[in-house]
């Protein structure tokens, strides 16, 4: 009895000690594998649909791959040094106003907008240093915008980096589409009776909500940048597709991203001289844009609300800023959503189950 | 070499057989064709229980539709004195199939009596299956009906002894 639980325990510490050094071979790839995951998950259900028309599995996946494919050269021949150029030339325009004339951001009517809003909510919230936050806040985004040419610059080489991340990503992923429905009992195979249902409907209801949610923002983004662009290009102003593509990835942000795609337009006009009628057009072209997204795109596809209140976004918008920049800015929004609709989906499954 | 070879095929499709037969036995896949019956069972999660093991609990919510490929299930009402046994089940019965059509949690509990198989079946699968071949989820369907049409045919006349009584 006694050497039984000797075994067991030597047993359990080699199995760790097993995961921990596969962790330390596998680390390099680890993103890599990750990322897959989530292409996977995303390309799943249009390659379900595909299926649903009566062709197998194996040939819908390479019918979405030819798609896939076929975008990503059109992508990289003719969009992907389109960017390029005007990502530099955005560059160059953008550092030289700011060498040109000491950018004061808090003459520019969005700042001046925002200041209002502090004004409420200093009245609001009168036990937190708000002023203090804002002014950090505003040192962090004008940091931002002086270091704006070289990030983007810098970004643009990585580019070519992630495009061919891009290229081999449904390499990995196309035995896990394959293979899915092997892999998905293998899982369950593992997971012990007391939590198989409740597993089960976590995922299902994971799938419903978040699923959906990404799904849905990638979808909206794309369907965004493809708009903007073309207004932006109709209207033939400058840096028309690098302004689309950011609009579209700044769209993430509910409420404050798409102003900001608006701003992001409207000021490249007017930085690159361009007459003050062609700023009118460009913002209400933006405008009309974001109407469009409101009243066909966002429903057909989001569905529902996401059910954050606009303060909750706000500050978070605000405090993802403050902790880890632009990308706290631009992730902080769908991170709270997911981590507070995954909680409070495991947390009502575990109490019906009667396990908490 | 060659006998070794032959004795191998022979006993996977023996075993294939011996599923489709198992199938063809389970109510619910009545008048279900070969292909039919296995493409239906790619949906298949198996389960082991051990005896006196609890699949489910009254009140919990329902996710899946069981099978039972070998050993008894009993299906009983929680009581504070004493459960009331609704039946025993075993090979070949299913249970569960009421989360299929209507949003309740389970309505009674379910606990393995002896070493027991199960086939489960996810409610999503199913209505995917379903939408996904019309045909066979038309046949699965009223024979599901026609299982709940019994049921109820029976707890009626159950009923009726009750009042005579």
């Amino acid at each position: 009895m006694k050497s039984g639980k000797l075994i067991k325990l030597i047993f359990n510490i080699v199995i760790v000690l097993m995961i921990i050094f596969a962790f330390f071979v596998y680390k390099s790839i680890l993103s890599y594998m990750l990322l897959s995951l989530l292409f996977v998950y995303l390309v799943n259900p249009i390659i379900i649909q595909i299926e649903n028309i009566g062709i197998n599995k194996t040939l819908s996946i390479f019918i979405f791959y030819g798609i896939f494919f076929l975008t990503l050269i059109f992508v990289g021949t003719i969009l992907f040094p389109l960017l390029i150029k005007q990502i530099s030339s955005f560059a160059i325009t953008y550092s030289n106003f700011i060498s040109q004339q000491n950018l004061d951001l808090e003459q520019l009517p969005y700042i001046a907008n925002l200041q209002l809003w502090f004004d409420k909510l200093k009245d609001l919230l009168p036990f937190i240093d708000l002023v203090a936050l804002k002014d950090l806040l505003i040192v962090r985004l004008k940091d931002f915008f002086d270091k704006l040419p070289n990030i983007i610059l810098s970004y643009s080489s990585n580019l070519i980096k992630i495009f061919s991340y891009l290229l081999s990503l449904p390499i990995i992923s196309f035995f896990l589409l394959k293979d899915q429905n092997k892999l998905k009992k293998s899982f369950y195979l593992l997971i012990p009776n007391r939590y198989f249902e409740l597993v089960i409907l976590i995922i299902e209801k994971i799938d419903n909500t978040i699923g959906i949610y990404l799904r849905a923002l990638f979808m909206q983004s794309f369907i965004i940048a493809v708009l903007s662009t073309s207004v932006l290009t109709i209207l033939g102003i400058k840096f028309g597709v690098l302004i689309g593509v950011l609009a579209g990835i700044l769209n993430i942000i509910p409420y404050l991203g798409p102003l900001a795609g608006i701003i992001l337009a409207g000021s490249t006009v007017i930085l690159t001289g361009e007459p003050i009628s062609l700023f009118m057009w460009t913002v209400l072209g933006m405008w009309g844009v974001q109407l469009i997204d409101n009243a066909i795109v966002y429903p057909l596809i989001m569905g529902k609300n996401t059910d954050l209140h606009p303060i909750v976004i706000i500050l978070t918008v605000l405090a993802g800023g403050l902790t880890f920049g632009v990308l706290g800015m631009l992730f902080g929004v769908p991170v709270v959503y997911l981590t507070t609709g995954l909680l409070s989906v495991i947390y009502k499954n575990l109490k019906q189950f009667e396990i908490i | 070499m060659s006998n070794n070879f032959f004795k191998k095929i022979l006993k996977k499709t023996s075993k294939k057989l011996d599923d489709f037969t198992f199938l063809n036995k389970v109510e619910i896949f009545k008048n279900l064709s070969k292909s039919e019956l296995s493409l239906f069972a790619k949906l298949f999660l198996i389960r082991k229980f051990e005896q006196g093991e609890i699949i489910f609990r009254e009140t919990y919510p329902h996710v899946v539709l069981y099978i039972i490929k070998s050993g008894e299930v009993e299906i009983f009402l929680e009581n504070t004195e004493n459960n009331i046994v609704i039946s025993q089940l075993s090979e070949a019965s299913h249970f569960g199939e009421i989360g299929l059509f209507a949003e309740v949690n389970r309505i009674a509990s379910a606990k393995a009596t002896k070493e027991t198989t199960l086939y489960a079946v996810t409610k999503n699968d199913f209505r995917r299956f379903v939408r996904k071949n019309p045909a066979t989820g038309i046949k699965l369907l009223y024979n599901l009906g026609e299982h709940m049409a019994l049921g109820l045919i029976n707890s009626n006349q159950r009923l009726k002894k009750y009042e005579i009584r």
